[in-house]
């Protein structure tokens, strides 16, 4: 079918298999979000992260000296697991198989039945490491051996205070989701990110139409890491603002985690200045990052929302969602506000995915070959493609003619 | 003391412990019977407030517990009653069937 201009961009990426194995380069060479600094506290504690696109199995460890380190989990001896938890706490790192065992900053200290190996000394042999840093209390590993950009070079764009922000607050994880979908990873990504949808799909559930100065982009074309921010406020109901039910007036008593009550959000700006809200509006609801290749974080006034996609295939993805929530959960009044903004978001993401799954079935059937893009609502969907593209160093131009 | 023995047959059906739970049963009523529920029991939601808030989150008699997950199914039903008139959502992805994780790191 005929679509043309410039404000189309090219299916290929979402199903084609070719370009699925290109692409899980950005698995290997990003910085991807792991955890929390807060999950690993204490010198030993450990968590791992299976990352199925690469079927690679990663291991963090904080070291005797306090200091992060990240590890391949697999033993230089005949490729052992090191770590079969997901997360606990070890004095040493031991090998599973035949219990080589290492200290916690990843020098082999001993060798079972060592005379078996007259040749080899224990002093040469260290675990795989891999770079780690961290960036507003949270954990990122990078697979590349010498990484192109630091982690903080990566989020070039950010706000100022942003940073300060995420480490400084106590955030509490409150609890997640995981769940695989049949679409492609970036499908996932694409309707977090952008507020085209939010009117029609969510029609029922939010009960509003947003403006595009409601649902407003911001692009960071020149950061390495960040695609865009997607600012959302409470549509502007003027003088007729949908009635309260009851439970919505109490919650808000104990809490600004429910997106849809009408309350003055403004506060979150002079709370945080130059984190969130940097228009420090009243309707503020939340500040929607998009980094390369797999994250996006939902910071609110006092939620935090963290959504990661880890392909499993071209047509199918695990999808992660985790609320934190701003500070100590004291009774159970805050519990209730929690809960009462938790669901009405976990309502709402209920209403995507299957929009997005129908989508990538018909995209795989090459009826039409490219999507329009609105610029105004949905140009962080291109800012990311764009972004995927520059990172494996494909043009637009070159995708028909060796993926199409 | 507050007394909520007139609630007694919401807390039996709906003081289920998780929020799993509380989101299938929604989903398998029909309309009036949550309209029910909802009358029945948030005219006393303030009061119920306010008896957990005596104690902390972690500190909640186990005795009061049906009656803290009986008022979290209230923010389940809400928007149920107030914005669809319907018990569930049209085509959607059903959250019962994604896996509730147990800590940040628990990708399986």
């Amino acid at each position: 079918m005929n679509q043309s201009g410039p404000d189309t961009i090219s299916n290929i990426p979402f199903v084609s298999e070719t370009f699925y194995e290109r692409e899980k380069s950005l698995w290997k060479n990003s910085w991807l979000m792991a955890t929390r600094e807060s999950d690993l506290k204490e010198p030993g504690s450990f968590i791992t992260l299976d990352i199925k696109t690469i079927n690679t199995s990663i291991a963090i460890i904080r070291d005797g000296k306090g200091k992060l380190q990240a590890y391949y989990n697999i033993c230089p001896h005949r490729n052992g697991k090191l770590f079969c938890d997901r997360q606990g706490k070890k004095a040493a790192i031991v090998c599973r198989f035949h219990g080589w065992s290492f200290t916690l900053s990843g020098q082999c200290q001993a060798i079972p039945e060592s005379q078996l190996f007259p040749h080899l000394d224990k002093k040469d042999i260290r675990l795989a490491s891999i770079a780690v840093d961290s960036w507003g209390g949270f954990i990122f590993i990078n697979l590349e051996e010498k990484p192109k950009h630091s982690l903080h070079d990566y989020m070039q764009g950010m706000p100022k205070g942003l940073e300060a922000y995420l480490a400084d607050t106590r955030w509490e994880w409150h609890t997640g989701y995981q769940h695989e979908f049949s679409c492609n990873w970036k499908d996932l990504m694409n309707i977090q990110h952008e507020g085209y949808h939010a009117s029609h799909v969510h029609k029922k559930s939010l009960g509003a139409v947003f403006t595009p100065d409601e649902v407003h982009t911001n692009l960071f074309p020149d950061s390495p890491g960040v695609c865009s921010r997607l600012t959302v406020l409470r549509p502007d109901f003027g003088d007729t603002p949908p009635a309260m039910s009851l439970i919505q007036q109490l919650s808000m008593k104990f809490g600004t985690t429910s997106n849809w009550v009408q309350q003055d959000t403004s506060r979150a700006a002079l709370e945080s200045e130059k984190a969130v809200n940097l228009d420090a509006s009243d309707r503020f609801v939340f500040d929607c990052y998009t980094f390369l290749p797999n994250l996006i974080l939902f910071v609110g006034t006092d939620v935090l929302s963290v959504m990661r996609v880890w392909p499993t295939g071209a047509h199918s993805a695990d999808w992660e969602w985790d609320w934190f929530f701003k500070d100590e959960m004291k009774n159970f009044g805050h519990l209730f506000n929690r809960e009462h903004g938790r669901m009405a978001t976990r309502n709402a993401l209920a209403e995507d995915w299957p929009v997005v799954e129908w989508a990538h079935d018909n995209m795989r059937n090459g009826i039409f070959e490219k999507n329009y893009i609105a610029n105004d609502m949905e140009n962080s969907v291109r800012a990311h493609f764009e972004k995927v593209l520059q990172h494996l160093n494909i043009s637009e131009t070159d995708l028909e003619k060796d993926y199409g | 003391m507050a007394d909520f023995s007139e609630l007694q047959p919401y807390i039996e059906r709906w003081g289920l412990v998780t929020a799993a739970e509380r989101l299938q049963l929604r989903v398998d009523m029909n309309l009036d019977d949550l309209q029910e529920f909802y009358d029945a029991v948030s005219p006393h939601l303030q009061a119920l407030i306010e008896h957990l808030n005596q104690h902390p989150i972690n500190e909640i008699p186990e005795s009061d517990k049906p009656l803290a997950y009986m008022a979290l199914a209230l923010c389940e039903v809400d928007d149920a009653i107030h914005m669809w008139k319907a018990s569930n959502l049209e085509y959607i992805s059903d959250p019962v069937s994604w896996r509730t994780k147990k800590t940040y790191s628990d990708y399986q």
